[in-house]
């Protein structure tokens, strides 16, 4: 089973450690001083946004029959059936948006710049080096994790089993505290 | 959780900015949210340059930074230099006013001295003997004393603080080591134990931070307000109108904005005497509006209409009408400038601190001020020119306001119940409960809570259960747009025993009517007033400060200054409602300390609490136990 | 096993895929009235204004009919269907042949739907845009022309005016109904798109239905449509699309306005089955509707592969959605146009609305800034409570955090 990346929805605090990491990564220079000097300007394929009172690091969950890819009247939008990792082919796409209005997730955008949809790759370059995705290295209280399906599920069910055995699982105290508070003022 | 509309002169406002297209702060939140956990927690450090660091608060994670600081001291050091932030903004407009009053009295500044009561009370405090004497030499001797504190290094107690301050709290703070001498100091000291590889321990820090508060509260503040009053005169009662109704379509509206009334009165004397040269370029007048605290400091000693607190400073560009906003420091947002960019505005800065891309910038000296005054007019009146002709959107919406409720104004008008003992009549009305206590709501306005309206729903809540509020700053430009700075709002939320008191001194006053529920003390600065009314009542009832049925709420905090001012009150026994929560929630042990352990240093904590109705029972429930502890009836009588 | 599709477009090229990948042992015949191998009509009109290539238009490599094992006949079309002896007729060079089947697809498509108009279908200088042998015959005869009519306002003709305006040429577009793109926006989103395509240059005339085409010497001379008679060299004709029954005409297929599907996309006849523009099917709601566009082309044609291969797999349903861009300005739509409205600005002219029912999201339509707005169409399918959504909620970026439901919460520190 291939790899993917999963979220722990509790643990992000919505720093956009990984909205940086991601754009870095898909920069011509990898580096951050001057990626943020290029044009076009690296974008970040991952977006941090407000849910209620938590988090959330929205990004492409690369669907099993992904609407987008049945969508896509160009074949831009292709999936790679040996690993399920959905990409954008950039030469093909003619920017007509098909994918965006079909995205369940909105996770596909547009990129300005370039005219073409814009996505989660999963890191190519750095997966294929055996290196987790940009923004899970970035990610600085593991609330991505590079992992099959089968292993983040084995993961929640080892929280799941924890908790009915009395182990606390929950975040802690002042964490929650602080969800609560915020809740009133995020948009 | 009550539905609760968004202020009306605030959505007026808004749907102007959106017709014409100019995003607000509120888009800006918007674009901005989710703001970054560990910054709201408190920690993320970048103190030096092996981090930034930051703690995983879900534990798996980095523990500490990597010099191994903690997390309380990291959250405890980023307190640290926010409080001295707050400080040294109000030290720094203290020791911009003294300097005024120092060039005047040499007469190298055109500026008089009109508060010839205050120099005399002063002169009192600090034993400077009047008989005989020249105003204007006492007034030295005075300027002495207070020059004195910024420059000496024999770490003797401060002068300002000494004299001023109440004396049983300085016995706490010696024993504390919250005594300072020199602030410049203590604000060096402070910078350099929160930089990298200093002060690690939480507990020391938050000392730290106390200390740092108390200079804000007595060499910032009481200065700056002592001598702002010796200058300009100390405030008297006076009826003015809030909100952005009181701009006028064919006027030059000049919008004075910021906190140093150095500037402000001399902007004001002049456009007086410049409306000829108004209708000469085709305006019926000039008028001259305040925003935000420079605005309060006008309104307080001249009854100058307020048109917007800081949160609505840029919608009122947006109403095209404001020919020029003139500001001075503090709290300018840089936006300012690109919206009066869209009109004819002439967005004025003045401080070589306060430069802003794409403003006019005319520097304002206090020795040149009758021509930098007039420069400034007449920038406006040639804005004016420009804007003639052109449709505005000026809302309706303005509330009449009383103002100018000084410690002096306050007494005056408690002197006429009882002349002999002016604080009697309140002190009665507290034992029987008919005041049920004392609540400072004070501070910014901040676009997180406007819509919900917080402060007003909050304060409502407070007068039912007959709590007096006296007010400051932005929040008392809310409650002005909101109405209750009027006698009417006496009767329309007041419990009846409040009712009563306040009934009874409006006719004592010769108001006919009632006092206001809510008395507007003045700018932020002028917290000193509510410390110095909070010190009279405890003096003259023999207890300490925070024994008194008191409490203070930031219910929008903006500003690094909120959170000094705070500190000051929590310095002085003071429990206080903020909300959002501090940057503390990162440190389970500054949490416990600020939310419970302070209440066994100087008496006060802190609460947090996000909802209007949850505030303000959090409060009059303080306030139950402070009076039971005095014995006095625990319930407020509805 | 002995498969025949009807139609190598989307659906039917889909449909082999699915049948492929189940891995049953059958033969796969694919029948092509069109002689091109599979391609997408949707650049065609980018592939006309010379920003897509021809090539580039091909969706598979040239070796995906050997390695897929699929009998491809190109130039060959359809013409009758026999259920009970299970073959069809196909004309071929102007002979008929017959193919005999085990499972059959009809996967045939939808043509233009011509209005009933003197002059118009067929003539010369007359074109559509729905196939590639349209698009090469614009592009043979777009030389020399200065003057176009595109009769239509709807996605393929929009799209046709654009590639005529990058082309050089003035056009004039007629619009029977009040509004362009009728089936897609509203009249406040559509007097929006019509001002920007006036900032093109381009001449929109409303409530025009076209009267009659006119003929001279050299070829097509002018429209005349409403009160007006616009003198042109070129018609381009987008009146929409019908499907294609004709062939299926006397078999016993039941059809309305499409061959008529259930979610496995069987007809009603036994081994035939049905996808892509030519069916009408059920809807995301349940509806049986006619909604021609390429993702539910793709996801019809996979299901009835699947189907054909003796796959138990259901059709989630046509999704009534449409995206086009107007002078690189992004326009998209989906659902209905109606109820309650909740609408947002956006920068640069941007906007977006979204049409509520009962709390729950029933259409929605987007300007300029489309991002996010798959998250509304899945609110819709998933009829998740949406009447918290207001203009504030429905600016900016959007994505599936915002379906998430409000926790409790506390809402103070406890001292």
């Amino acid at each position: 089973m291939s790899e993917s990346i999963f979220t722990f929805v509790e643990r992000c605090v919505g720093c956009k450690s990984c909205e940086v990491a991601c754009a870095v990564e898909h920069s011509r220079s990898k580096v951050l001083a001057s990626a943020m000097r290029e044009t076009p300007r690296p974008r970040p394929r991952v977006r941090v946004q407000p849910a209620m009172n938590y988090t959330f690091p929205s990004r492409c969950v690369h669907c099993e029959d992904p609407a987008c890819v049945a969508a896509c009247p160009t074949g831009a939008m292709t999936e790679d059936l040996a690993t399920g990792t959905v990409r954008v082919n950039d030469d093909r796409c003619i920017g007509c948006w098909m994918c965006v209005t079909v995205c369940p997730f909105g996770a596909v955008t547009e990129n300005p710049e370039t005219g073409t949809a814009h996505k989660c790759d999963l890191c190519p370059e750095r997966t294929a080096r055996g290196e987790d995705p940009a923004c899970v290295a970035a990610c600085p209280t593991g609330a991505l994790i590079y992992s099959t399906a089968e292993r983040f599920a084995d993961e929640r069910r080892k929280i799941t089993a924890l908790s009915t055995v009395g182990v606390s699982t929950e975040a802690p105290g002042n964490v929650t505290l602080w969800r609560s508070l915020r809740g009133g003022y995020q948009r | 959780m009550t539905s609760v509309q968004i202020p009306a002169v605030e959505s007026a406002l808004l749907s102007i900015a959106k017709k014409k297209g100019i995003k607000t702060g509120r888009d800006r939140l918007k674009e901005m949210s989710p703001q970054c956990g560990f910054g709201e927690l408190g920690t993320c450090c970048r103190t030096c340059y092996m981090g930034p660091c930051r703690i995983d608060p879900f534990g798996d994670g980095p523990k500490t930074g990597i010099c191994g600081i903690s997390p309380d001291a990291m959250v405890a050091r980023n307190m640290l230099r926010e409080t001295t932030g707050g400080a040294a903004s109000h030290v720094g407009h203290a020791r911009h006013v003294l300097l005024t009053l120092r060039d005047a009295l040499d007469g190298k500044a055109p500026y008089e001295i009109k508060g010839a009561q205050k120099v005399l009370s002063l002169a009192k405090t600090f034993d400077v003997p009047t008989e005989g004497r020249d105003l204007a030499d006492v007034c030295r001797d005075l300027v002495d004393i207070a020059l004195e504190d910024f420059g000496r290094q024999d770490e003797m107690p401060n002068n300002w603080l000494s004299a001023r301050a109440p004396g049983q709290e300085q016995e706490l703070w010696k024993e504390l080591g919250l005594m300072y001498s020199n602030p410049h100091n203590e604000i060096e000291t402070a910078m350099h134990a929160s930089s990298m590889g200093n002060d690690a321990d939480p507990t020391s820090l938050m000392m730290r931070v106390l200390k740092m508060s108390l200079i804000d509260g007595w060499t910032g503040l009481a200065l700056a307000v002592d001598l702002q009053d010796v200058l300009f005169g100390v405030p008297e009662v006076s009826v003015t109108e809030t909100a952005a109704g009181v701009l006028e379509a064919k006027s030059v509206n000049i919008a004075t904005h910021g906190h140093n009334p150095v500037l402000s009165e001399k902007i004001l004397y002049w456009a007086d005497k410049m409306d000829e040269e108004a209708q000469a370029a085709g305006a019926e007048r000039i008028n001259v509006v305040g925003v935000c605290c420079t605005g309060n400091e006008l309104s307080m000693r001249h009854g100058v209409k307020l048109a917007a607190h800081n949160s609505q400073s840029e919608l009122i560009l947006a109403t095209g009408a404001v020919d020029a906003m003139v500001v001075d420091i503090q709290c300018i947002w840089p936006q300012l400038a690109q919206v009066a960019k869209c009109f004819d505005t002439a967005f004025i800065t003045t401080d070589p601190m306060v430069r802003i891309p794409d403003a006019i910038h005319i520097p304002f000296e206090p020795q040149r001020a009758d021509e930098d005054a007039k420069e400034i007019v007449r920038e406006a009146i040639a804005a004016f020119g420009r804007r003639k002709g052109k449709p505005v959107d000026i809302p309706d919406h303005k509330s009449k306001a009383v103002v100018g409720l000084s410690v002096e104004a306050i007494l005056d008008i408690l002197s006429k119940v009882n002349q002999e003992d002016p604080l009697k009549p309140v002190i009665d009305s507290v034992a029987s409960g008919d005041i049920f206590g004392f609540t400072g709501v004070v501070g910014c306005s901040s676009i997180r809570f406007r819509d919900g309206a917080m402060t007003e729903e909050m304060v409502k809540n407070l007068l039912a259960a007959n709590v007096l509020v006296v007010t400051t700053g932005c929040t008392a430009h809310i409650l002005g747009q909101a109405g209750f700075l009027t006698g009417e709002a006496t009767d329309k939320y007041c419990g009846e025993g409040l009712k009563g008191v306040l009934t009874a001194l409006g006719e004592a006053a010769g108001l006919g009517g009632p006092l206001p529920p809510v008395w507007h003390m003045g700018a932020c600065v002028d917290n000193s007033r509510i410390v110095d009314l909070l010190a009279a009542v405890a003096d003259r009832l023999g207890v300490k400060v925070t024994q008194l049925p008191a409490v203070g709420s930031a219910p929008e905090l903006v500003q690094e200054k909120a959170i000094s001012i705070g500190g000051s009150f929590l310095a002085l026994g003071v429990s206080c409602h903020i909300a959002p929560a501090p940057r503390i929630l990162g440190s389970p042990v500054v949490t416990q300390l600020l939310t419970q352990d302070l209440s066994q240093v100087t008496g006060a904590t802190v609460q947090v609490e996000m909802e209007p109705k949850g505030a303000a029972d959090w409060m009059i429930g303080h306030i139950a136990s402070k009076r039971a502890a005095l014995g006095l009836s625990s319930t407020p009588a509805v | 096993m002995e498969i025949v599709i009807v139609g190598n477009g989307p659906a039917g090229v889909a449909a082999a895929e699915a049948i492929r990948k189940s891995g049953l042992e059958c033969s796969v015949t694919v029948v092509s009235k069109e002689s091109e191998p599979f391609y997408s009509p949707c650049p065609l009109a980018e592939y006309v204004e010379g920003s897509v290539s021809r090539d580039s238009l091909f969706m598979r490599d040239g070796d995906f009919y050997r390695r897929s094992r699929i009998d491809l006949l190109a130039g060959c079309a359809a013409v009758s269907l026999d259920p009970s002896s299970r073959r069809i007729g196909v004309s071929r060079s102007g002979r008929i042949e017959h193919l005999s089947y085990d499972r059959l697809l009809v996967a045939s498509g939808a043509a233009t739907a011509f209005p009933p108009v003197s002059g118009l279908s067929g003539a010369p200088g007359v074109f559509t845009l729905k196939t590639l042998a349209d698009a090469d015959a614009i592009l043979e005869n777009v030389g020399g022309t200065e003057r176009a009519v595109v009769i239509g306002s709807g996605f393929i003709g929009l799209e046709a005016v654009q590639a005529l305006v990058r082309r050089g040429l003035k056009v004039t577009v007629v619009e029977a109904m009040g509004q362009v793109l009728p089936q897609m926006l509203d009249a406040d989103f559509a007097a929006r798109v019509q001002a920007r395509l006036e900032t093109f240059e381009v001449e929109v005339l409303l409530d025009s239905p076209v009267r009659r085409v006119t003929q001279g010497p050299n070829g097509v001379a002018s429209v005349v449509a409403g009160d007006r008679e616009i003198a042109c060299q070129m018609v381009v004709c987008a009146t929409g699309v019908r499907p294609d029954l004709s062939w299926l005409a006397g078999s016993g297929v039941a059809v309305d306005r499409g061959v008529i599907v259930n979610d496995r996309m069987e007809t009603n006849l036994p081994n035939v089955y049905a996808a892509g523009d030519v069916i009408q099917a059920p809807d995301w709601a349940g509806r049986l509707d006619l909604l021609p566009n390429w993702p539910n082309a793709v996801a019809s044609g996979r299901v009835a592969g699947a189907s054909m291969a003796g796959e138990s797999r259901k059709f989630t349903g046509l999704l009534p959605v449409n995206a086009v861009r107007i002078f690189g300005q992004p326009v998209s739509s989906f659902g209905v146009r109606g109820g309650e409205q909740v609408v947002a600005a956006g920068e640069g002219g941007a906007a977006r609305k979204l049409f509520l029912e009962g709390g729950q999201i029933v259409g929605g339509q987007f300007l300029g800034d489309v991002s996010g707005s798959g998250v509304f169409l899945e609110m819709m399918r998933k009829r998740v409570d949406a009447s918290f959504l207001d203009g504030t909620a429905l600016s900016g970026r959007w994505s599936v955090a915002a379906m998430l439901r409000e926790p409790p919460r506390v809402r103070s520190l406890a001292g």
